[in-house]
This record gives structure tokens, sequence and C-alpha cells, in this order.
């Protein structure tokens, strides 16, 4: 499979050029020139063609990979940090201890807080937030005087069941974001659940491994350990699904385009195109671009991310 | 142990689903606020309801407040003086009856004469319209606990109404009913149930063909050692692109209408269904046959394999006897794992084929801003994932229990 590593790799880094490129000409989105309509490609002054509306179909190819850009590797990555997180309490040994000290930090904190913010009037909200102040004080402050520990293995255990019960793409577009900021949130947010099992999985073999023992009687700090050895068998165990993630983060903005819903009109995007698109077959340009990037984005990005070698399901 | 195993199964339904009503609940919330973010005007949350999108709790700071009967008070000058008098001097029931009892008179005293009141509380037995039981002014001192914040309850909110209902026309959710739609009026759950049988009727259809040609595929390429790249290279290409270009090349006419159905016969229903039917079997089949490949080869791999291969078994019939059959676990748990999609993966390929199902329903009403259909998809939708969770967790369970 190196060649369809070597090509991934070609096709993203020309894209990325050529994205660069639109940005020192100061093409950049939402300054997209308006030229005669339905030029074919290969005219002298839009060399994709233009689409019905006039606009170069070129620049908003470059458009669609940066919102691409802008989407998908955040979002990515603040779903890695939640599995991280959430597996890494779950396979810990510390277990939260709700003391009547830590109760007290805790609610009033979190009362505080829940009534210092004007925009969290739904009670789901307001709930959601004294609960995570409860459980930041229970897991970090001093566990003095009686109290129960908190049984959170099993609450998170069940957030899983419910993410995992409430399909992505109806959820997102039930709560239709409108911005960069709401989809990366809603992305990351909800995609995180296997991964969270992997990590745990590996966690788990991890902190039980002689490798790990050894460390610890050297005295090396825990955070080098984590850095050093933990980190690099969980990417390494988290390569795959980390590409299923990204080519399904690539897939969901191209569909919420498509269906008309996600970023506002003037992020023109690739699922946009198509769908635009489609309603002129005639003008094959303003469809078909689109359609190949689409492709080869979601698949390179794929090879790339599984360095085309790896099964998914071992 | 059955009244236990009964007792356990319960427990679990029960944390289940509170937990889904609490995430319910929080999907709601969110909606509303990215419904009221979009800059529209805000539409009522419920039929009928227009004055009910209120938060549960709210602070005050006021330290005292005007009794709810002063709100129904026509409004003027006459009424701000006398919510002054009010807060400045108690005895709120006695200012309001004497204020009724005044409305009901030809002549109120002027306004200007009850701000000299509110100044100068020593004049009031001096002024005859006054009853003996307003002579005695003083203003009351504020105690200090009266500036701390207080929390305050909305009953009837609309959180409450959606859950519980209230004691006109809503039951609630707890009580089986969804509401009503907000574009045309009618119940939810009918249209959501009307929808959903749509969408299955073409869903299961190609779902079943996706599977079994996805088993066709991976069997093949198990026998002839293809490598699986290429199958799981198509399960990433996104519908719309697969359905945009089965568009191009299979649309020679024959749409699918709302009265398309299974009476009107086999081959008319495929005709009118062929466009997203031809979709969704191409892309079940790709996703199938990636991951029964990879399973089934890892059977291949195994020593009772290799023994049925030295014993003189055909690798053809090795394959589909001993393989398959080891393998059939983890393709049943997968399929299970997929039953939800039958509703809710259709979203993309309804709209672009114009099908008016589930997907489609979901994705109107969040065009056009119908909360009550939204959250009644998305509870049809959660609904289907749970029970296909619970059914992959009893069958890990009976998995394990035979090994």
């Amino acid at each position: 499979m190196n060649w369809a590593v070597q090509m991934s790799r070609c096709w993203l880094g020309l894209l990325l050029v050529a994205l660069l490129i639109s940005w020192g000409l100061d093409l950049q989105p939402g300054r997209i020139p308006m030229l005669q309509s339905a030029l074919p490609p290969g005219s002298a002054e839009a060399l994709l063609g233009t689409d019905h509306l006039g606009r170069h179909i070129g620049l908003g190819i470059l458009q669609g990979f940066q919102s691409i850009l802008v989407l998908a590797v955040p979002s990515l990555l603040l779903s890695l940090i939640l599995a991280l997180a959430s597996a890494y309490l779950l396979s810990c040994e510390h277990r939260p201890y709700l003391s009547f000290f830590n109760l007290g930090i805790g609610l009033s904190s979190g009362l505080i807080l829940a009534c210092s913010l004007p925009w969290l009037s739904a009670f789901p909200l307001w709930l959601l937030l004294l609960l995570c102040s409860l459980f930041l004080a229970s897991f970090f402050l001093p566990a003095w005087g009686p109290g129960i520990s908190l049984p959170f293995v099993g609450l998170i255990r069940l957030l899983q069941r419910i993410l995992l019960s409430i399909p992505g793409i109806v959820l997102l577009f039930s709560l239709n974001p409108d911005s960069y900021l709401e989809l990366i949130v809603l992305l990351g947010g909800t995609s995180w659940v296997a991964l969270s099992q992997f990590s745990e999985r590996s966690m788990l073999d991890f902190f039980g491994s002689t490798e790990y023992q050894s460390a610890k009687s050297l005295g090396i700090p825990m955070l080098r350990i984590v850095g050093r050895h933990l980190f690099r068998r969980l990417l390494e165990t988290l390569r795959p699904q980390l590409a299923w993630l990204l080519a399904g983060f690539i897939v969901l903005e191209g569909s919420l385009g498509f269906l008309g819903l996600g970023l506002p009109a003037q992020h023109w995007g690739w699922g946009q195109m198509l769908r635009l698109g489609l309603g002129h077959t005639e003008l094959w340009w303003t469809w078909l671009f689109a359609s190949l990037c689409i492709l080869f984005t979601v698949v390179s990005s794929f090879v790339l991310m599984h360095n085309g070698h790896r099964p998914r399901v071992n | 142990m059955g009244m236990v195993w009964i007792l356990r199964q319960f427990t679990l339904s029960l944390k289940m689903g509170l937990a889904l009503a609490c995430i319910l609940g929080l999907g709601f919330a969110l909606t509303q606020h990215s419904a009221s973010s979009h800059g529209f005007e805000a539409k009522p949350a419920f039929h009928g309801q227009n004055s009910k999108m209120l938060p549960l709790f709210f602070l005050s700071f006021q330290p005292f407040a005007l009794p709810s009967a002063f709100a129904k008070l026509p409004s003027g000058a006459h009424k701000q003086q006398l919510g002054n008098l009010m807060l400045r001097y108690g005895q709120e029931q006695d200012w309001l009856d004497w204020f009724g009892a005044a409305l009901q008179q030809p002549k109120l005293p002027s306004p200007e004469t009850l701000q000299k009141l509110y100044d100068e509380p020593e004049i009031a037995p001096t002024l005859p319209f006054l009853p003996e039981k307003l002579h005695r002014l003083r203003a009351r001192s504020i105690p200090w606990y009266a500036y701390l914040p207080r929390p305050f309850f909305h009953s009837q909110n609309q959180f409450q109404v959606w859950l519980w209902g209230d004691a006109k026309q809503r039951r609630g959710l707890l009580r089986g009913d969804l509401g009503f739609s907000q574009t045309n009026g009618l119940p939810v759950l009918e249209l959501v149930l009307n929808a959903a049988s749509k969408t299955l009727l073409f869903s299961v259809f190609s779902m079943l063909l996706g599977m079994v040609l996805g088993l066709f595929l991976a069997l093949l390429a198990v026998h002839k050692n293809w490598p699986s790249i290429p199958f799981f290279l198509f399960s990433v290409v996104p519908s719309f692109l697969v359905g945009a270009f089965v568009f191009l090349i299979f649309d020679w006419g024959g749409a699918a209408s709302p009265g398309s159905n299974l009476s009107n016969g086999l081959f008319a229903f495929l005709l009118a269904y062929k466009l997203p039917l031809i979709t969704l079997t191409l892309i079940n089949a790709g996703i199938f046959a990636a991951h029964f490949q990879t399973w089934i080869k890892a059977e291949t791999l195994r020593p009772f394999f290799k023994t049925a291969l030295a014993k003189g078994l055909s690798p053809l019939m090795a394959l589909l006897v001993h393989a398959l059959r080891a393998a059939l676990g983890l393709i049943l748990t997968f399929f299970v794992q997929r039953l939800p999609l039958l509703l809710s993966g259709t979203v993309v390929i309804e709209v672009m084929f114009g099908i008016p199902g589930f997907g489609r329903l979901a994705w109107l009403g969040v065009l056009e801003n119908d909360s009550s259909v939204v959250l009644g998809c998305l509870l049809l939708a959660a609904l289907a994932g749970w029970v296909s969770v619970y059914l992959n967790g009893l069958l890990t369970k009976y998995r394990i229990s035979i090994q």
C-alpha cells in the first residue's frame, strides 16, 4: 500500500500548497469574485470554471478544504482529550470521595457559577454544571471527614451507553450548530466513546504491565511515564480509530453542507457545491470536482491515518 | 434466580430510561438555545403555549415582591403609585382592597395625591378616601437577609409540560404524548411513526440485501485472498456521494411517491424506490464486506481451520462450514449494532431522493424550526439505539456463556 500512502500525501500536500498560495494572493474565502456564470473549465478567468452564479469553482474547493482543516483537526483533538481523560478516570486507582467538606465546596462553587452565567437558564445545563463542580471537588480536593465514594465508573459507563445510543448525525442536525466552535464542540463531544473504550483497555494493560511497575520502582515521575510510554502506546492502539473518526468528521461536515445545514452560506463547502451542482447536471464541472475532492480527501485521510496496512478490527 | 434476574433487568431499564430522559432534556434545552440563537422569531415550544418558555429556576435580588393580584390591575399612573406605596408601607392586601373599591367609584384620587402620601405618611388620617386600616402608615424596615438572592421555581414551565403535561391538553412525554407539530398542528407521534414506517419499508430491504451481498463479497475475497483495504476505502465514501453517482447513472424515470408501497406489487415498489435502494445497498454492502472479510480471515488463521483442510475438506467448504460459523457471533453483533441505522442512517438518502420518511421529516423539522418534531425524531432514534445497545449486551453475554 505504499503507493496509496504516497498518493494520499501528494493529494493533501497539493491542497495545502494551493490553500497557502490562495492566502498569499489574498483570495481568502468570503471574498470570492463573481465572474461570468457557467464558464467551462480551462477558461482564462477561472481554471476550473464557474458555477451558475458565477462563483469560481477552484476557490470554492479551497474554501471547502479550509473548512475541513478548521473543523476536523480540532474536533479530533477534543475527542482524543475527552477519551483519554475518561479512560484515565476509569482505569486509575484513585476514586473520588465525597465528604462534607468537598460537598460544601462543590455545591457552593457550582451554585455561584450557575448563578453568574445569565445564559445558563436551562435546568439541565444548570444541573450539569453543578454535578461537574461536585465531581471535580470530590476528585481533586482532599477528603476530610466522613463521606461516600462516588459511583463515577457507573456514571461514565452510562454516559458512554447513552452516547452510543443516540445516532451522531441525528443529534448533530437536531442541535443545528451554525458556527465553527459549535460544530467542533458537538463533533468532538459526541464521538469520543469508541476511542475511550479502546484507550481504557490499553491503559489497563499498561498499568498492569511490568514496564510500568519497573518504571515506577525506578522512581520515574508519573508525568514522564505517561508521556514517554503510555501516550506512545496509546497512539499506536488508537491510530485506526482516529483514521475512522477523521474520515467520519469530513463526511459529517460534507453531509451537513449537502443538507443545507451547518455552517452559514458564506462558508462555501464541498457538500453545498455538490448539492447546488446536482441541480444543474449539465454543468458537469460544478459537481464533478467537488465530488472528487470529497472522495480523495476522505480516502487520503483514512489511508494516511490508517497507514495503509492495519486492519480496523483485529 | 429468576426474580433476581427480573429485578436486575428492571433496575437497568429504569436507569437507562432516566438517563435517556436527562440526555433528551439536555438536547431539548440545547435545541431551544440553538433555535433562539439563530435570530429567527422564537416559535412556541408547544401547541397553544406561547408564554411558557421560562427557566426552571431564577434568582431574585428583590427584597419584597408585589402580590400576583397587582398584575391584573389596569395599568396607568395610579397603578404605578399604588405599587410604590405597597412596596414602601406593606399592608398589600389592604391597599388592594381599597383600590379595588376605589375603582368602582366615579372619581379616583389623583396620582399626585398618592405621591404626596408616599412622601408624607402622616397626612394619611386627613385623607377622607382612605379606610381606617391605612391611617397609620409606617415605612417598613428591610432586614439584611432580604437582600440575599433567593431561588424561585417556575411551575408549569416548558420542561415540566414537555415531560409530564399540564391540566389542559398536554399529557407529556412520560404519558406518551410528544406534542403537536408547529407547522401543521398534527400530533408528532403520528407523524413520526408514519414517516418511520415509510423509511423502514426500503431500509430493511436494503440492509438485508446489503448484508447478503457483503457476506458474498467477503467470502469471495477471503477465498481469493484479496486485500481488505478496498472494501474499507469504499465504506468511508460519503453516502451523498454514492447517492449522487447512483442518481446520475440510474435515474431513468419512475420516482418514489408517498403512495408507493408493497401493496402495489413488488416490481412497482422496486421501480419506485430503485435509487435509494441501490444507494443504501451499495453502502451497506461495502461496510459489511469490509468487516466480515476481516473476521472470517481471522478465523481461517486458527488451528481448527487448518486441521479441517488437512483432513481433506475443500477450502470453500471449510470456509463456509467452519470459518463462517465461527465468525457468526461477531457478524450477528455487528448486524445488531447497525440496526438503529435503519431509521437514522437514511437521512441524506431521503433528502436527496425526496422520500417522505423519518430522516426527511427530521430535516424539515430543523429547517422549519419545528422543535417538537425534531425532538420526536431524536427520541425515536435514541430509542432504537438504546434497544440495539441492550440487545448487543444480551448477545455478548449469551456468547460468553456459550464459550
